[in-house]
């Protein structure tokens, strides 16, 4: 399967596991995608007339740090410069961060791609997921692999 | 979508074998949700689903085709199913019929028996008949059914891909990775009939780039008794452990290793005479099987689409039914080849090599010269997929073998495919395949009966393998077409003509007699010939309706016409040896309702029609489920099982021992992930 469609349904799938914490939220979920067109049109197909937890769903573009406290999910593309400036600043918010660069985790991003064997598995941060007040459903955390802050 | 999930979830099993991995339009038609939607795909899906940069993929694989069903984990667990024959009635045109207690003679389009050889039975790409006849064990057969990711049945020749013995089908059965088993998992379960099924389960993460799973399970299953009432003994247990564990070598490579080692205690009604006609008597017989497998897959994955497998695994088991000391020891390699052209061609080819060392101790009735024997088998095949079109493709490709039997062999097919548009396609399909001879047909000699013809003079019926014995052989002709209807309707229907000469007959020898110093032996020797032949034609339709997102019905009805024939120059008296028993029509439909997010309610109907020997009228078999899910990962649930009958025959002719009845039986069970 083209590899932006599959990202896409994870990310869609991610999001029904993940309890934010209890701040006023707008109504819809906020995905916002950092320097990955291909992830925004993927994402925009994948879930179009869509609910997660009867929350409709808001596809975003967000290049620069500035404005992130409206996302709930942040992908950021392994192609993006700023990443270590852009996960600085979504760790102040109660914020999901996913990517797909082998730095990832140790820059502080809590969820990421991790291809083996020609197909797409995660990792996830508990600690950094925590710091958010990220609640991760363990269904979610089975099939993860599961590190911590090293 | 659907499409590209069946792909690579048939190419995590054994890569290119995986004749499902060409015929993703089956599992589509048969799977209603919606082409396109992602969303609906569960994490679990989306880990095993292979990545391609380019989606051509799709389009290639609606092109070709053959009669595919695929049995998902959803529905074995809402089957209320606790062994794998059972789990094998859901695939429409698949004959299961219960012998005893331990024993089920299972097959496809006809030829059922006791011992029917013409199906292909894997398991995560292990082959796993008995070498010795080449049919399947089922009571060595176990698998967690919770392991279980998914089973393709293919109907009609596998041989192209397969190899010999894919006659008239091939069952493969596919476990999860263990990546998707992570955490434990404890059942706990019994009823009247399955008086005891406890199983336990964990698995859990190596380092950075592995996983396992490691398990157990008891199973105790209770006497069922002879049509006259009377108790038949039957009863058995099983013991299994075993463990899988999958490994990323790199981004590109993939290693799976597994084993499992198992142990049986068997007992059956064991009779004195083979030949109808005569009085029969039985006495109670017990036996064991103990046995065990290791298996190793390397894969490597390549951009593109092009992937490289090879796999090498050893089995072994002992068995001691019928005072016969059973030794099979099989050794068996393969390489695969798959090649993403970006033309119109796209290669699949491969090369295998099987040593099975049998070893057949005298005892009983039959004897096996030598005792005990080692043959290798190699293979190698070769397919080519062709894009005529757009929409059309031919796939063309022959298997090459040479056994110790019959020296070299072939079996080609040709598919053509026509994808109509998004939503149906049709496709025809020519193939030729063969059943190699075995230990059986060639070195047994068996004693059928033995009557007193007058004082000193002793008549005996005995039946020899013939070291001549040829392959026999099908040329099968199929046509199918599958579509989705609506958003809640799919379709699969198939039909088949097919023409098989050279089956085995007995055919009757000039007598032998000789003097003992107890008086006159009359021997009547019956041996192994060529000298049958049979022409069968029909089909199975299969639908799937998904009224609301709560509540699937699932149907399916198949036909089958069979006739058999002695060629002129046969002389057997006996009835067509292979041409088993096999009902003209079975029916079947199974309703999954979620009544709430923690209710399920499932019932299914099987129907069989008589069966073509006569002795076994036509049944019906309900079973019901009701489980329920206080918490997520607690699970309470109820099957009650052949509800409508206290009792009711599904086979006889059990050759060498006599044949019980299945009884109306209920089953509770706790499964608890944690």
């Amino acid at each position: 399967m083209d590899e932006d469609r599959l990202k896409a349904a994870f990310l869609f799938n991610f999001a029904k596991f993940i309890t934010w914490p209890p701040v006023p939220s707008p109504a819809k979920l906020k995905i916002c995608v950092a320097g990955a067109e291909g992830i925004v049109d993927a994402l925009k197909a994948v879930t179009a007339g869509k609910f997660i937890n009867s929350r409709p769903i808001d596809i975003q573009k967000a290049d620069s740090p500035a404005g992130l406290q409206a996302c709930q999910i942040l992908y950021i593309g392994n192609q993006v410069k700023k990443t270590s400036e852009m996960l600085a600043e979504a760790a102040r918010f109660p914020l999901v961060t996913v990517g797909d660069d082998e730095k990832f985790i140790r820059r502080g991003g809590m969820i990421n791609f991790v291809p083996a064997g020609g197909k797409l598995q995660f990792e996830i941060n508990i600690d950094a997921a925590g710091r958010s007040g990220i609640v991760i459903s363990s269904n979610l955390l089975q099939l993860a692999r599961v590190v911590h802050d090293q | 979508m659907i499409t590209m999930i069946q792909q690579h979830r048939c190419l995590s099993a054994l890569a290119l074998f995986c004749l499902a991995a060409l015929l993703a339009p089956g599992a589509q038609a048969q799977t209603p949700d919606k082409p396109k939607d992602l969303t609906e795909m569960s994490l679990e899906d989306l880990l095993n689903v292979q990545v391609t940069s380019v989606s051509k993929k799709e389009q290639k694989l609606s092109s070709v085709a053959a009669a595919v069903y695929v049995i998902t984990q959803e529905d074995i667990r809402r089957s209320g199913a606790t062994n794998l024959p059972d789990v094998l009635r859901m695939a429409p045109g698949v004959q299961v019929a219960q012998i005893n207690a331990s024993t089920w003679a299972i097959s496809i389009r006809g030829f059922n028996a006791r011992y029917s050889s013409n199906v292909l039975v894997l398991i995560d790409g292990r082959t796993v008949y008995s070498s010795s006849f080449s049919g399947v064990f089922w009571d060595q057969q176990d698998v967690l059914l919770e392991n279980i990711e998914r089973i393709e049945v293919i109907r009609g020749p596998g041989g192209t891909i397969w190899g010999s013995n894919a006659v008239n089908g091939v069952i493969n059965i596919i476990t999860k990775s263990s990546k998707a088993t992570k955490g434990g998992l404890i059942n706990v379960g019994g009823g009247s009939e399955d008086q005891a099924s406890e199983s336990a389960r964990y698995g859990g993460e190596i380092g950075k780039s592995g996983s396992y799973r490691i398990f157990g399970k008891y199973s105790r299953r209770a006497d069922l008794p002879f049509s006259d009432g009377r108790n038949g003994a039957d009863g058995w247990s099983q013991l299994h452990i075993g463990f899988r564990s999958d490994w990323d070598l790199s981004t590109r490579d993939s290693l799976t290793v597994s084993g499992d080692l198992f142990h049986t205690w068997e007992s059956e009604a064991v009779k004195t005479s083979l030949l109808p006609g005569i009085p029969v008597q039985t006495f109670p017989q017990s036996f064991y099987v103990s046995g065990g497998d290791v298996l190793g897959r390397w894969k490597r994955t390549f951009s593109g689409g092009s992937e490289t497998s090879l796999q090498t695994y050893y089995n072994q088991y002992q068995r001691t039914e019928f005072g016969i000391v059973e030794t099979d020891k099989t050794f068996d390699i393969d390489f695969a080849d798959h090649l993403t052209t970006h033309g119109r061609n796209d290669w699949v080819w491969g090369l295998g090599y099987r040593r099975a060392a049998i070893g057949l101790s005298p005892g009983g009735l039959e004897t096996f010269n030598p005792p005990s024997r080692a043959e290798d088998l190699f293979t190698a095949f070769v397919q080519d997929e062709i894009r005529l079109s757009r929409s059309v493709s031919l796939t063309v490709g022959s298997k090459f073998e040479h056994n110790r039997f019959t020296g070299f062999e072939y079996e080609p097919s040709a598919r053509i495919a026509w994808t109509v548009n998004e939503h149906s396609a049709i496709w025809m399909a020519v193939s030729r395949a063969i059943r190699e001879p075995t230990r059986l047909d060639t070195e047994l000699t068996a004693q059928l009966a033995s009557f007193p013809v007058a004082s000193n003079v002793v008549e005996v019926v005995t039946l020899r393998g013939n070291p001549k014995i040829n392959e026999e052989k099908v040329v099968s002709w199929e046509a199918g077409y599958r579509a989705q209807i609506n958003k809640t309707l799919s379709l699969d229907v198939a039909g088949f003509l097919s023409f098989y000469h050279s089956l085995i007959t007995f055919e009757p020898q000039p007598t032998i007699t000789t003097i003992t110093p107890s008086g006159v032996r009359i021997e009547v020797p019956l041996l192994y010939e060529n000298k049958g032949h049979a022409r069968t034609y029909g089909g199975e339709v299969s639908m799937t309706w998904e009224p609301t997102r709560r509540w699937k019905i699932i149907s399916g009805y198949s036909y089958l016409s069979m006739e058999t024939g002695l060629d002129p120059s046969s002389q057997a008296t006996l009835t067509l040896h292979t041409a088993g028993d096999n009902p003209r029509h079975m029916f079947q439909v199974r309703s999954l309702l979620n009544l709430s997010k923690n209710f399920d309610f499932d019932t299914s109907l099987y129907y069989t029609a008589k069966l073509s020997v006569g002795s076994v009228p036509s049944h019906t078999r309900v079973d019901v489920r009701l489980a329920w899910r206080p918490r997520e990962k607690i699970e309470f649930s109820l099957v009650g099982q052949n509800l409508l009958g206290q009792r009711s025959l599904e086979f006889a002719d059990a050759n060498l021992f006599r044949e019980t009845e299945p009884l109306r039986s209920v089953f509770g069970k706790i499964t608890w992930h944690f």
